[in-house]
């Protein structure tokens, strides 16, 4: 042949290498792409155990096939369904029991939007039980996926829906006509952050030698997918009364004719959303470092959270033990019902003791009172289970805000009139709830769990406090926990057909390839045979010219 | 089904030339050094005519149904080169029809079809066209035969008078072709594009054949 002058050898033998070198370059397009934000991953160590408990979704590498939730067959396949179709832990929990491939939940439009005005009480539920079913998750090898809804998504869901499951005989017959769904996510094995968790702490002195007072706050959120966390409500509410407060208060600290007898030290938590884990770590660095010096001179700890839930005019203080006559404690809290009362809100003590056996921690305070330092969380959830602490729906238009205000002055009321032996003249001093809010919008704008806060929040926090406090630290507390990146990704969609039908088009081809050897080999008797019809030798030939 | 289906559609495009190099008359000859004189001929046709197109066409500054027109009439160009093409080769009648068409047709082939079938069908999502592609091209094969051999028979001295203009309006709507079938579906006769082009080169092959035999009729 004449590739043998080409390529001197066995070219046969090297022309085999080509399909293989063909086969690494893949050019791949899809017809449609969309973000996706993974489930929140995490591992979580507690105080007595060494080995760390994972939680959440560990693989984010997706490729495979779409199916209805209710489809026959979902093994290895991506399950594409509504965040309303789960109903409850049971269903979502039997639905991964049958092993599929990856899972991908369809956000509501109005949770993009942030637009909650139409959204019924019924539906909020349904969103709530959902998220309850999908937090507190054991570690699963299962990608899960969240991703808003398009009018793509939904037609593609449409499709899935009348995608009838066929195994055996009846696959074989229809794989010409099927069309599959395939969605990929190429992504490394996501990695254990490398990024520090520091809680910024500050404080205002006081005069020298006087007791001190501890307000603390967190500042990230927890969701189901830790991309989507803003957390207006259970974190940014507590943090923007914590700035408010160092606002208006640093004004009484500068001059010595009003500084009070009280120093008041700040504290704001990088993780607390993860079972307190950074309070912990915080108490046990104090302890550690100054020999429990700060930690014996708290006499009252403030732990904010979640204030801006329209709770029906209540604020709820939580105490493990009940906190004596003549203690700080208890000077706050009378403080806070008179201040409640002008606002014409009500104040309700909830006490609950901390049971020692359980490890997960419901309240900020329960970190505090082991450390036996006195402790009160004030918040407008009464109830520490209620998924709305750690929602996907947490924005900034779904709080209260005339409540928020009344909230936020009440507190600032509380505590001033906490820091003088005799009633303040509070006026002008007042923290602003506004000012509260302009932060919770802020803060609550972009994504905030923890290990993923962003850059420019952190620092406007910083430089907040450092304006108005002083001693700024920023104190290491990530350890015991450990975070993982790759939160966002693209996922794409294409339509693919079955492997099958390669083979049908390969077998068409091979026939008609058949039947061409066929005609060429037999042309001789095809020309035989069509000669009669067609041959005019008489019209066509000329005379041969000499 | 990515690679699996870019090698059904090459086989699908390049398997009947194969086939007629290897399978028919051409076998016993071996022409390859024919079909590759062939091949640089087609690529010097098409360099010329994608010269031609890009000077005439913009000059005269038609658009619409009277550049559909026009262009297929520069391709005239392939007449000439296939004319060349038959003129350069010796043999019998049947082996420089066949060596022309084996050279022409596969080079045509491979230069417009196999970078598409790489890109396009090797990628994750399946389309239609490439297989649309291929079946164009396998009706291509046949124009491309009936071609060549009204050619080769208008080069015949022996031929009588009356049948030159017949050949002539034949290689006509040959060139036509696709400007014909386009109308052809507009107007609604045909509804596939396909059909419209494999039933005139039916036509075409037909008449085609007939005088070829005709003439080579002892």
């Amino acid at each position: 042949m004449w590739l043998d002058d080409l390529f001197p050898g066995e070219w046969k033998f090297s022309m085999a290498v080509v399909p293989i070198f063909l086969l690494c370059i893949a050019p791949t397009e899809a017809s449609y792409e969309f973000p996706a934000y993974r489930m929140y991953q995490y591992d979580y160590q507690s105080a007595d155990v060494t080995d760390r408990e994972a939680f959440g979704s560990s693989v984010a590498q997706v490729s495979f096939e779409g199916r209805a939730p209710d489809a026959k067959q979902i093994t290895r396949k991506n399950v594409v369904m509504n965040l309303l179709d789960i109903t409850s832990k049971q269903s979502f929990n039997s639905l991964l029991e049958k092993n599929p491939g990856s899972v991908l939940i369809i956000l509501p439009d109005f949770m993009r939007t942030e637009d909650f005005r139409n959204v019924t009480k019924e539906t909020l539920d349904q969103i709530a039980e959902a998220e309850r079913a999908l937090l507190d998750f054991p570690v699963t090898q299962i990608p899960i996926y969240f991703s808003y809804e398009t009018a793509e998504l939904k037609q593609i869901q449409e499709e899935l829906k009348d995608l009838s499951d066929m195994s055996g005989a009846s696959a074989v017959l229809y794989a010409g006509s099927a069309v599959l769904h395939q969605f990929s996510v190429t992504q490394k094995q996501p990695e254990v952050l490398k990024a520090q968790l520091d809680a910024i702490e500050s404080r205002l002195d006081g005069i020298s030698g006087s007791p001190t007072i501890l307000v603390t706050t967190k500042m990230d959120a927890f969701a189901s997918s830790f991309a989507l966390a803003r957390g207006a409500n259970s974190a940014a509410s507590g943090l923007g009364v914590t700035l408010e407060i160092a606002r208006s208060l640093s004004m009484l600290f500068i001059d010595d004719s009003t500084r009070p007898q009280y120093n008041i030290l700040f504290a704001i938590m990088p993780a607390d959303s993860i079972n307190y884990v950074s309070t912990r770590n915080w108490l046990d660095a104090k302890d550690k470092n100054e020999n429990s010096a700060t930690l014996k001179n708290i006499h009252l700890a403030i732990c904010l959270d979640a204030l801006g839930s329209s709770s029906d005019g209540k604020l709820y203080a939580h105490v493990s033990k009940r906190p004596a006559d003549g203690t700080l404690g208890n000077k706050f809290l009378k403080s806070l019902e008179a201040a409640a009362s002008v606002n014409s809100l009500e104040l309700e003590l909830i006490h609950k003791k901390i049971n020692i056996q359980d490890e997960s921690r419901k309240w900020q305070h329960e970190r505090f009172a082991f450390k036996k330092v006195p402790s009160i969380t004030l918040s407008t959830f009464a109830d520490p289970e209620s998924p709305n602490r750690r929602s996907l729906a947490d924005f900034s238009s779904r709080i209260d805000k005339h409540q928020y205000a009344t909230v936020t002055k009440t507190i600032g009321a509380g505590l001033l009139n906490t820091l003088y032996k005799n009633k303040a003249i509070t006026h002008g001093i007042e923290v602003n709830g506004d000012a509260a809010f302009a932060w919770v919008e802020n803060l609550s704008a972009s994504q905030s769990s923890a290990g993923n806060f962003t850059k420019r929040s952190f620092n406007d926090i910083k430089k907040h406090m450092d304006t108005f406090t002083s001693n700024i630290e920023l104190v290491n507390v990530g350890q015991g926990i450990d975070l993982y990146n790759t939160h966002e990704v693209v996922m794409s969609q294409f339509l693919v057909r079955p492997p099958i039908f390669d083979l049908y088009l390969g077998s068409v081809v091979g026939l008609w390839l058949g039947l061409v050897y066929l005609l060429i080999t037999n042309f001789n008797e095809i020309i035989a045979c069509l000669k009669p019809l067609l041959s005019r030798p008489d019209l066509i030939k000329g005379k041969k010219i000499n | 089904m990515t690679f699996f289906y870019f090698v059904n559609c090459c086989a699908l495009t390049y398997g009947p030339y194969a086939l007629i190099y290897k399978n028919s008359v051409l076998s016993e000859y071996q022409p390859y050094r024919k079909c590759i004189s062939v091949a640089s001929m087609y690529i010097m046709t098409i360099m010329l005519r994608m010269f031609l197109l890009g000077t005439i066409v913009p000059i005269i500054g038609l658009d619409g149904t009277a550049r559909d027109v026009v262009q297929p009439l520069v391709s005239i160009i392939d007449i000439v080169g296939i004319y060349y093409a038959l003129v350069r080769t010796v043999g019998r009648p049947e082996i420089k029809i066949l060596s022309v068409l084996v050279g022409w047709g596969l080079t045509d082939a491979l230069l417009s079809t196999l970078l598409v079938y790489w890109s396009g069908a090797r990628k994750h999502e399946f389309s239609w066209e490439f297989v649309e592609m291929a079946i164009g091209y396998n009706i291509e094969l046949v124009q491309l035969a009936a071609t060549v051999t009204l050619v080769w028979l208008w080069t015949r001295t022996d031929l009588n008078q009356s049948a030159v203009p017949v050949i002539s309006s034949v290689l006509l709507i040959s060139l036509l072709k696709s400007f014909i079938s386009k109308m052809a579906v507009a107007g609604g006769i045909m509804t596939c594009g396909l059909a419209a082009n494999a039933i005139i080169t039916a036509g075409v092959a037909t008449v085609a054949l007939s005088l070829f035999m005709s003439l080579t009729a002892q």
